[in-house]
């Protein structure tokens, strides 16, 4: 069906070209024929097509883009969807009229691939941002190579790191949590039909964190809704990674001056001895630490002798080195029984920007993260903005949760439904995240895996890959070779049939966000979990041809 | 501010001091006067076109700015605090070919800002000719040109920036010093040698003190080596990070010490072929076999038709700056040392300038090396005679990056040698001179954050000079940004740096990103720093 399809399309796609360009030109032999610039008929499509959309979508912007930069021309719709909840699954029953959708669809004209992609959105999401760089939660590099793809807020509007919007609304809550996704592309797919005049060959959904996390609740509760789904980083458990985590970096990070004791000078150091210390260990000398959990560092070895005040240069006082255990320990209880994952050895390069960096505002960039997701998301009732997440005991107060980990969380390893609608899924965490741990995404395959029966019984369309030395999300990059388009992966897989047992990671030379900069550096291949790269013996070590993907002995 | 104009006469003053302006204030209205005054004080020899106080600069304290010329045809800017005046005169070298006044010039090397801001006065200069300091056109049949820029320039600018220090303050400095790096470190020993009585302390940093080797050479070696046939770059600067993480991967143990530094490059024996492309694709991320073959032939340095060693090689673990030195492209899409040996050879290098037909390519490296030697005598700076420095009592010194890809650090190591040999040893000279090689540390800190490679050499000076505290190690940090000669970001280390032949080796306890767990030792065997 899906060959007859794409056959279909690619007929389909000159054919759809004439509808939206002067059919003079299309009558000129292909050889010869200049595409006329500017078909007039598609930007009077694209404002045309806003008067044929369903009553509950507003559309603020309906307009023809052809100067942005590295970008085909393209049709902007940009609008609200209003919220008309339907049932996602028995459980939620009934429907109504809830918040509204922000959203923002592009459609390239001419250059059009006849793929759509549906993007998730990070953190607590409540912007549109369709001119976010990079693969993570952002549309332009997909639009780029020809895409139709919308972004959204999921339902709420407010800075990414605010939680204040989900008080007392149990709606919004719902639509934050998965239900924004297939009211956004009912209406997408709507768009596009109207625009090309025809649907998307391959559709395709891609998050990173709690893109990733709704990338996951998509392939459990709307497994039909997409041909091929990307799951970068994700918050597998919400409550775990912003409720407990929340509350044991509030505690942590800081003293009780609300002052950060491990301060952003210190990381270039450590994360230096780190590497000095790990990087030979997983049995490459090659700048990264591939196997975080076979690496011994003690920051005691850096500990100040004789100048133990905080400015101390060149070493670590005894507070700050009690900071770095707890944060490769993770949360534990009072009784030291672990509640959470600990910090990647590797990970500290991007505590910088991740755990102990300053925001504009002088704040750290997590202060007080467990409190805003306790505040409004965390617990039921709504505590509200007195809450503080110092309230929180981590004895008891655990399965207070609960509730809300069952609408937040992707807690059913049961994939079935999406392997009966055919999708694949791709899950891909960076080894050194410091925000989410890998561990939530390798505890999530595991539980896969377990419930099927056996690796072989899920990896034709659920695949896990590790990134060693990658950051969430490519906050950063150049640190590691972790550069890589997941929908080309899920293309081949998807629409070849060429299942994904490697995929070429990039670095490039400079330290930068989101994207590469520089000229490459190195190419590795990331390997199918459990496997990893291992270099076969022969060929440059830069180079990934010259590595293989080996299980662990 | 108004106020400070109107405080020359002596009333004005008891008026500003009842209106309770600070003692500090009428100092720097003293030196307005004083500071203007200069334009008029007709100094021999010297043709000052500006001398005006600068007192809008967020980054500078106030200071008398005077600029003009010193006979025959010495450019120079000379700064001088208008208060906090340290009692301290600088004279700064000049690197490349000199040519231009660059007195806003940043960091420690051939720069003045730096000491301006510790209560210096400084002098810059040209060096005696108006041009871009890559440029050796000025010298074509010149020699009073070449002389000045050789080392005559030094004695005249110190007379005048004295002169003018004088009469601006009313008194002599207690101390003076010269400072400078690359060319300007070569100047300075030129100093040591020819004009020992000139300054208290002398800083010679990364010298090419065999001028006639380290441009003419070498120049001829890189002209040859770094571009094919049809003037190409053949190792390109996207190449650089992966050798020079390669050659960090490989050899930063060596050392005894894993710290991401390649601190003994003499023991490292990386060997490019390992980088080398297996298959015809994609070789973003591997060598050619011609860039393998110029990676080695960098490694080796310049040879004769026999293959027998002419000059050195360029140090393993310098190839992070091998991107700003050599393969770096200019604005104008030129690799930064194109024609480097053409331009020394043309107008500089042999007794008669053969001038701007001459290419590199003529130069045989077999039979026209002996055609520099009247160059080598106007610039090299290899007398190893410092008897005049040592009585005299100046201290000298020197320093060098073992990562320095364009003057190469043997070039102090065996200058260094000499000396210890004329004088008998190393006792007989460490009272007066002492090198400090600086591992993992570029040219002239023209990038920095690599390697634990920034210290004052000014400051090191001053406690030998003033205090007798002779440098048994030199403090230098580690910024965390990698950048230009400005440190950027946080320190992230410090290490000792020790003197020649010493080394730094960590004790075995407490943090090794603190210099106060180092101790300089003598090299064991085969663990020479620099050892050749």
């Amino acid at each position: 069906m899906r060959r007859v399809l794409r056959e279909a399309s690619r007929y389909y796609r000159s054919v759809s070209l004439c509808s939206l360009t002067l059919v003079a030109a299309c009558a000129l032999p292909s050889s010869t024929a200049v595409l006329p610039v500017i078909p007039i008929q598609a930007a009077q499509q694209c404002a045309d097509l806003v008067e044929q959309l369903p009553a509950n979508v507003r559309v603020e912007h309906a307009q023809w883009v052809d100067n942005h930069p590295g970008l085909p021309a393209y049709c902007r719709i940009a609008g609200t969807i209003g919220s008309i909840l339907r049932p996602a699954n028995e459980q939620t029953s009934g429907t109504f009229t809830g918040p509204l959708i922000g959203f923002e669809t592009r459609l390239p004209a001419d250059k059009w691939n006849g793929r759509f992609l549906m993007a998730g959105c990070g953190a607590y999401c409540g912007q549109v941002l369709p001119d976010r760089k990079g693969y993570a939660n952002s549309i332009n590099f997909a639009l780029a190579r020809g895409y139709a793809a919308t972004t959204t807020d999921s339902g709420h509007r407010s800075a990414s790191t605010d939680t204040s919007w989900a008080f007392n609304n149990p709606e919004a809550e719902h639509l934050y949590a998965h239900a924004w996704v297939p009211l956004a592309t009912e209406v997408s797919h709507r768009i596009v039909q109207l625009f090309y005049q025809r649907s998307a060959s391959y559709t395709y959904f891609s998050g990173c964190s709690n893109g990733g996390r709704t990338a996951l609740k998509v392939a459990q509760l709307y497994p039909e809704l997409f041909d091929g789904i990307a799951s970068g980083c994700p918050t597998v458990s919400l409550t775990d990674a912003a409720g407990i985590q929340g509350v044991f970096l509030d505690r942590t990070l800081v003293d009780d001056r609300g002052r950060l004791i491990l301060g952003a000078d210190k990381i270039p150091m450590l994360s230096q001895a780190v590497k000095d210390r790990c990087d030979h260990q997983d049995g490459l000398v090659d700048g990264l630490v591939s196997d975080p959990w076979s690496c011994d560092f003690d920051p005691e070895t850096l500990a100040c002798t004789g100048h133990e005040d905080a400015a101390a240069i060149g070493c670590l006082t005894p507070d700050e080195i009690g900071v770095i255990k707890a944060l490769y320990r993770g949360a534990v209880d009072s009784k030291g029984q672990s509640l959470h994952y600990g910090m990647s050895y590797g990970s500290e390069v991007y505590w910088a920007r991740t755990l102990v960096g300053a925001s504009a505002d002088g704040k750290h960039y997590l202060s007080d993260f467990g409190s805003e997701f306790l505040r409004y998301l965390g617990l039921k009732p709504d505590p509200g903005p007195q809450y503080h997440s110092r309230q929180f005991d981590l004895d008891t107060d655990i399965p207070l949760l609960q509730e809300q980990g069952q609408l937040f969380n992707v807690t059913e390893p049961d994939l079935s439904g999406l392997r009966r609608a055919g999708g694949k899924l791709l899950l891909y965490h960076g080894l050194a995240d410091s925000l989410i741990m890998p561990e939530q995404s390798i505890s999530f395959y595991q539980g896969v895996v377990t419930e099927a029966g056996s690796e072989n019984s899920v990896n034709d369309f659920f695949r896990l890959f590790l990134i060693p030395g990658a950051d969430h999300c490519w906050g950063e990059t150049g640190h590691a070779p972790d550069l890589f388009d997941p929908l080309r992966v899920l293309e081949e897989w998807v629409e070849q049939g060429h299942e994904p047992d490697r995929i070429e990671a990039i670095q490039h030379a400079e330290i930068a966000s989101a994207h590469g900069v520089g000229p490459v550096v190195r190419t590795r291949p990331l390997c199918p979990y459990p496997r990893r790269a291992v270099y076969s013996g022969k060929g440059s070590e830069f180079t990934s041809t010259s590595y293989v993907c080996q299980l662990p002995e | 501010m108004l106020c400070i104009f109107r405080c020359f006469s002596l009333a004005l003053l008891l008026l500003c001091l009842a209106a309770g302006v600070r003692a500090d204030d009428i100092l720097v209205a003293d030196a307005y006067a004083r500071c203007a005054f200069l334009a008029k004080s007709g100094l021999a020899n010297v043709r000052i076109d500006v001398a005006e106080p600068v007192t809008q600069r967020k980054d500078l304290p106030p200071f008398c700015r005077v600029t003009g010329q010193i006979a025959p045809s010495i450019g120079f800017e000379m700064r001088l605090p208008m208060q906090g005046w340290n009692g301290r005169f600088l004279l700064a070298g000049c690197g490349a070919y000199c040519g231009e006044l660059v007195p806003d010039r940043e960091g420690y090397a051939n720069s003045i800002n730096f000491a301006l801001r510790r209560g210096y006065a400084a002098t810059t200069t040209d060096s005696g000719h108006q041009a871009p300091r890559t440029d050796t056109s000025w010298a074509y049949n010149n020699p009073q040109a070449e002389t000045l820029y050789a080392h005559a320039w030094v004695p005249l600018a110190a007379d005048a920036s004295r002169a003018i220090l004088h009469n601006f303050y009313r008194q002599k400095e207690s101390w003076s010093y010269f400072s400078g790096c690359s060319n300007g470190g070569r100047t300075a020993l030129k100093v040591a040698q020819m004009y020992p009585d000139l300054f208290d302390g002398i800083a010679s940093g990364a010298p090419g003190i065999n001028a006639t080797y380290a441009a003419g050479v070498l120049g001829v070696f890189l002209d040859r080596t770094l571009v094919d046939k049809s003037g190409n770059l053949i190792l390109r600067e996207e190449k650089v990070p992966m050798l020079s993480q390669a050659v960090l991967y490989q050899c930063d143990s060596l050392d005894g010490l894993t710290d991401g530094l390649v601190s003994d490059p003499g023991a490292c024996d990386f060997q490019p072929e390992s980088l080398l492309c297996r298959d015809e694709g994609d070789t973003s991320t591997c060598l050619t076999a011609a860039e393998v073959e110029e990676v080695n032939r960098l490694y080796a340095g310049a040879q004769d038709s026999q293959g027998q060693q002419v000059y050195f090689g360029l140090p393993k673990g310098s190839e992070a700056y091998w991107t700003r030195w050599l393969l770096g492209e200019t604005a104008s899409g030129v690799p930064h040392v194109t024609d480097l040996g053409s331009n020394f050879l043309r107008y500089l290098g042999f007794e008669q300038d053969p001038g701007p037909g001459y290419h590199s390519s003529e130069f045989d490296l077999d039979g026209d090396i002996p055609k520099l030697e009247s160059a080598a005598r106007r610039f090299n700076a290899t007398d190893p005679n410092l008897g005049k420095l040592q009585q005299s009592g100046g201290k000298l010194l020197m320093y060098h990056g073992l990562a320095d890809p364009l003057t190469v650090p043997e070039e102090s190591i065996t200058y260094y040698n000499s000396v210890v040999n004329h004088a008998g040893s190393a006792d007989q000279v460490s009272d007066f001179y002492r090198l400090f090689l600086i591992p993992g540390a570029d040219h002239c800190w023209g990038v920095t954050g690599r390697a634990p490679d920034l210290f004052d050499p000014l400051q090191v000076l001053e406690g030998w000079v003033e205090r007798d505290e002779a440098p048994e190690r030199i403090v230098a940090r580690q910024h965390v940004a990698v950048a230009g000669p400005e440190p950027a970001g946080p320190i992230m280390r410090t290490r000792p740096l020790c003197p020649y032949p010493a080394v730094a080796r960590y004790r075995g306890e407490g943090s090794y990103f603190d210099a106060d767990n180092f101790i300089c030792q003598p090299a064991s065997d085969g663990q020479g720093v620099g050892a050749e």
